[in-house]
């Protein structure tokens, strides 16, 4: 018998057991599970960060303060990336004999290369995406040099030597957020129009962008060709530099998607060790008979081996099969939904999906098979009871085991993993313990009642299970709705709607108090920060460089200008994590953002030395801060303490609020302050929102995924249970129940069973997302009690509809089943 | 008792069973049963293994139906009720033991006991009738067992208790002792006939134990599918 024939044959014996047939299904589920969910989050978060990206116009960035070499465009061109170029300087604009300092940005004709470009020209009021910039002998300006200049489509300006014409204010440009304190208002002109204003010299401050953009491995091989070349004045501009805040909306989506994807697992997981259970019973005897003929317990840990993974090996190739065949239908949804060309998934879902039935079999199933090989016969053919006392111990290690290693599978988080994993042992043990109580305390109940009993759940330790797998289940499901509804829901909340949408920045100190007189006038809140720029040359005495740093955000750090701060009061967008705030009375002292502190390497109690236009001052750390940068208020890496920056040179910049219907105020304001430079960042802000939006949109089309693998679970979990469900029918039938009578016990133990374990499963999900929120995004705990309502009612409908649904063929079974004792 | 007794609790006229065979076969396992059971006679059905006993036990308790002739249960014909009317007609005045117990696996001893007062609405004292039956097959001290912790011939105790607890006109025993070993079957055996003598129930028990046989009224031997010959109990 060659090998193939023998496996084959193996199979179709395997294939008789219902069991086997269920565990396969169970085990390709979740196969199915992972791997769309993984293909999934794969394509969205791809999409993400193309979404990111667009916001700095191109994949990759290179900044200089002189112009680069040209040869980079063309090394990157030949390596077939498409380039564009961007140059920026200061300039004054003329238009009817009024003046302003504005931002020239010279684009080239491919620009943006990521990202919308919209503009409002003067037939149409509406905002329209554009492919490229303004063409020759044209120029945009964005809405406040339009407001600032009186600036119309179809007026002209000039530019150095050079008249343009306007033919549109620009409204949405991708590298906005980049360095918005440096901003101006902008004027956007075609790069063949430079020359003839004659504005750039080479002693002209400038600053040159190149962009690239193209396949991600492209990217990566041209950004490592180009590290090697760069320049002193030149740098490439990553995601995370310019916009903390798009990198924490990122992060924090990626977080709701891997959450998503856990609780997936986990349910599937249930599943899979309750086949099993019942599988190993059901082996027991035919295990017992090979043994009392002979076979060692190596050859049937052999064929055991052999068939666990003929499983694996069937259930990976349908899971993954299925698995893909979702996400396709999934993409073409969410592609409408988020209006981005999704990029095409990895191969990596594929593999976690193969892992993932891998580790299923040995963690869930084997143990219970195991267990069974290794129990005497006569034990087992006399049909006596066994104490799986040590090995019983060695089964749920297994599957904790199994559940963890799954997690990190999904998650790449040891941590995060180990806390969703104790969780779920606790929310079992709980589940399993609430479960007891209530069904003896319902039993206390029903005992005074006569003839109710028996409308009871028939069976503790099978009610029990069901329970604790149903508990799971809308754990999940619930857990997964509080997520996407309430975390997502506090997440937007707390960027108010009337989050500051200006910045005011270049406040001169003589100005303060006019401008705090003018903010009480027009009703507008601004609290003045004062600003300070300095550069961190030493720590703890030792004196500091670039050069001391491998990392390229430290050696970026140092080489910069830090924006210095100092102020009494704690804004809300900042919380100490370690130290103390300033008293009222503190003169000394510094207070640094946390990620910075862990990228230099210094922490409470060391001393930094900042060079501040030429005078030093040297402070003790004394407080540590956590920064939400999604805020909108000015924030600061350093702030020292009250009164420190008193005698240095300084500047004021605040955020301020400005509803739509009070855009007037912009000119008003820029009339009375003339050199105050005001930042819009609304539309960093509505970018921002959309990441957010797209990534609830990501964690509801991944929980639709989880809502299906929890139905299929439910019904595989009934779906063990049918053979003694069966023989319980027909001695009640025997006893003279009516099927009436049985339906409505049925109806009402699911029932039971769906609305305890949807209230045990609301109270949790409630306590752990508030944990969660707390643990992973630092918010306000709440209670939902409408979750609670929620939970229990759509626990009983769903689980005393889908039970009696499930049980109900069973109905027919003939009392005569009780009288045949063959294996018929 | 004897054969006169004026009330037939079960009657069967040239009853039959047939049933098609997964090759689309038609097969026979019953077939011209003629038989009258009187009310607190004991009959022993007797053959051999796959003789159609456990069948022909089911047809006249109503748990199938049969494809021909017809049987009369506590004087009610069974073919024209369904299977409703039929568990309607055992509520309370039928008993059965089987030979692998056919308890509820995840009720206790009393529960299990309780079980078919419950289904009636008319019952009261449940607990305490229930009770009763336990310490009436030695168990009282057993009551929060499930079957899973008692020895096959306690739970057969237990089955004989929920068989007797509604004190049926009528108990239908099929193998009682065939899955245990001789000297709890023997025990069985007595606590059923004095239970039996005791609520004057008619007795109908398929065994292939002669001697077991012999304690009964009358024996009915099957072979194939019919009776060979209808050979009166010791008197
Ligand atoms: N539904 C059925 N389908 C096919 N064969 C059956 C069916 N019911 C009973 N038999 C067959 O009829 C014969 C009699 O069965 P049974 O009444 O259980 O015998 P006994 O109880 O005397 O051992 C056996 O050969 C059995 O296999
Ligand atoms: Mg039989």
């Amino acid at each position: 018998m060659n090998w193939f024939t023998m496996i084959k044959q193996q199979w179709r014996q395997r294939w008789r057991l219902p069991e086997v047939r269920l565990m396969l299904l169970a085990l390709a589920l979740s196969v199915t599970a992972v791997t769309a969910v993984g293909f999934v989050t794969d394509r969205i978060i791809f999409a993400m960060m193309g979404q990111a990206t667009e916001l700095q116009g191109g994949d990759l960035v290179l900044t200089s303060a002189r112009p680069p070499d040209p040869g980079y465009l063309q090394k990157a061109q030949s390596m077939g990336l498409a380039t564009a170029t961007v140059t920026q300087f200061p300039s004054m604009v003329v238009a009817s004999e009024k003046l302003q300092l504005a931002q020239v940005k010279v684009v080239s004709s491919n620009y943006p290369l990521k990202g919308a470009l919209k503009i409002r020209s003067q037939s149409t009021n509406v905002s329209s995406a554009v492919g490229s910039g303004p063409a020759v002998g044209n120029a945009w300006v964005d809405p406040r040099l339009s407001a600032s200049l009186d600036l119309l489509p179809g007026n002209v300006v000039e530019l150095g030597k050079n008249v343009l014409n306007i033919d549109a204010i620009v409204t949405q440009m991708p590298d906005q957020g980049v360095n918005a304190f440096q901003f101006a208002p902008v004027i956007v002109i075609n790069e063949h129009d430079l020359e003839a204003t004659g504005l750039l010299t080479a002693a002209s401050r400038a600053r040159f962008l190149f962009l690239f953009a193209g396949e991600p491995e492209t990217i990566e091989r041209y950004t490592s060709w180009l590290k090697a070349q760069l320049k002193v004045t030149e740098r490439i501009r990553t995601l995370e530099d310019g916009m903390p805040a798009v990198q924490q909306a990122l992060e924090r989506a990626q977080g709701f998607l891997g959450l998503a994807a856990l609780l997936s697992v986990i349910l599937a997981g249930a599943a899979i060790a309750l086949t099993s259970h019942s599988l190993g019973k059901r082996e027991a005897k035919s295990i017992a008979i090979l043994k009392t003929l002979g076979a060692t317990q190596k050859e049937l840990l052999w064929r055991l081996g052999q068939s666990q993974m003929l499983l694996v090996a069937a259930a990976s190739l349908i899971g993954i099969f299925a698995g893909f065949l979702i996400q396709f239908l999934l993409g073409f949804f969410i592609r409408q939904w988020i209006q981005t060309e999704l990029p095409l998934p990895g191969i990596t879902p594929a593999l976690v999906g193969i892992g993932t039935a891998f580790i299923m079999t040995l963690g869930f199933s084997t143990p219970f098979l195991f267990r069974q090989i290794s129990t005497a016969p006569m034990n087992v053919l006399q049909d006596r009871p066994v104490k799986h006392t040590v090995a019983g111990r060695v089964t749920i290690l297994s599957a904790l085991g199994g559940v963890y290693l799954l997690m990190w599978l999904q998650s790449h988080d040891l941590k995060l993993s180990l806390i969703i994993l104790v969780a779920t042992v606790i929310a079992i043990g709980l589940f399993t313990l609430t479960a007891i109580i209530l069904l003896r305390l319902l039993k206390y109940i029903a005992r005074r009642y006569r003839n109710t009993r028996h409308l009871l759940p028939a069976d503790n330790a099978r009610f029990i299970l069901l329970l604790v797998i149903f508990g799971t289940g809308f754990f999940s499901l619930l857990h997964l709705t509080s997520l996407r509804t309430d975390l997502i829901q506090r997440w937007s909340d707390s960027l108010p709607t009337n989050a500051p949408n200006h910045f005011l920045v270049n406040i001169q100190p003589e100005e303060r108090e006019t401008f705090s007189g003018f903010a009480v006038n027009k009703q507008i809140s601004a609290d003045l920060y004062p600003m300070t720029r300095g550069r961190l040359v030493a720590i703890n005495a030792n004196s500091v460089g670039p050069d001391d740093y491998t990392d390229d955000r430290a050696k970026r750090l140092l080489e910069r200008e830090f924006n210095l701060s100092s102020t009494a009061r704690l804004s809300n967008s900042n919380k100490i994590v370690a130290g103390q705030w300033f008293s009222a009375d503190t003169r000394s002292g510094l207070s640094v953002e946390e990620d910075i502190a862990k990228t230099l390497g210094f922490g409470l109690g060391d001393r930094l030395q900042f060079d501040i236009a030429g005078q030093r001052i040297t402070e003790q750390v004394t407080s540590i801060r956590k920064v939400r940068w999604d805020s909108m208020e000015p924030n600061f890496f350093v702030i020292t303490a009250p009164g420190l920056l008193e005698d240095l040179p300084k500047t004021f910049i605040t955020s301020i609020y400005i509803p739509t219907d009070r855009h007037g105020l912009i000119p008003q304001l820029i009339d009375e302050f003339p050199g105050v430079t005001v930042i819009d960042i609304s539309a960093i802000m509505q970018q921002v929102r959309g990441m957010i939006d797209k990534a609830s949109l990501a964690v509801q089309s991944v929980f639709s995924m989880t809502l299906i693998a929890g139905l299929l679970v439910l019904y595989a979990a009934l779906q063990s249970q049918r053979r003694s469900r069966q023989k319980e029918i027909a001695i009640l039938k025997s006893l003279g129940a009516r099927k009436r009578q049985i339906r409505t016990m049925l109806i009402f133990e699911f029932s039971i069973l769906g609305g305890l374990s949807g209230l045990v499963a609301a109270i949790f999900s409630i306590a752990l997302s508030n944990y969660l929120a707390w643990f992973l995004f630092e918010m306000e705990p709440a209670f939902n009690p409408g979750l609670i309502a929620f939970g229990s009612v759509a626990g009983a409908v769903l689980v005393g509809a889908a039970g009696y649904l499930n049980v109900r063929p069973l109905l027919r079974v003939p009392p005569i089943l009780l009288l045949n004792q063959s294996a018929r | 008792m004897n054969d006169n007794n004026p009330s037939p609790v079960i009657v069967t006229t040239t009853l039959g069973k047939s049933v098609i065979t997964s090759d689309q076969q038609s097969l026979t396992i019953l077939s011209e049963i003629n038989m009258n059971i009187q009310a607190g006679e004991s009959v022993a059905i007797v053959g051999a293994s796959g003789s159609g006993k456990s069948t022909l036990l089911g047809l006249l308790a109503g748990l199938d139906s049969a494809t021909s002739g017809s049987v009369e249960l506590l004087g009610h014909k069974l073919e024209p009720l369904d299977e409703d009317a039929r568990a309607q007609l055992r509520l309370g005045r039928v008993g059965f033991v089987y030979q692998a117990f056919n308890l509820m696996e995840n009720l206790n001893a009393l529960e299990n006991v309780m079980l078919p007062l419950e289904l009636d609405r008319t019952v009261t004292e449940i607990d305490q009738r229930a009770l009763d039956a336990l310490c009436e097959v030695g168990l009282e001290h057993r009551l929060n067992h499930k079957p899973g912790q008692l020895s096959g011939g306690e739970q057969q105790r237990v089955a004989l208790a929920r068989a007797f607890v509604t004190q049926p006109e009528i108990l239908f025993a099929d193998e009682p002792t065939g899955n245990l070993d001789a000297a709890t079957g023997r025990e069985i055996i007595e606590r059923l006939f004095s239970l039996q003598q005791q609520y004057r129930t008619t007795l109908v028990m398929v065994t292939h134990d002669d001697q077991l046989a012999a304690r009964c009224d009358r024996q009915l031997h099957l072979a194939e599918g019919r009776f060979l010959e209808q050979i009166a109990g010791q008197q």
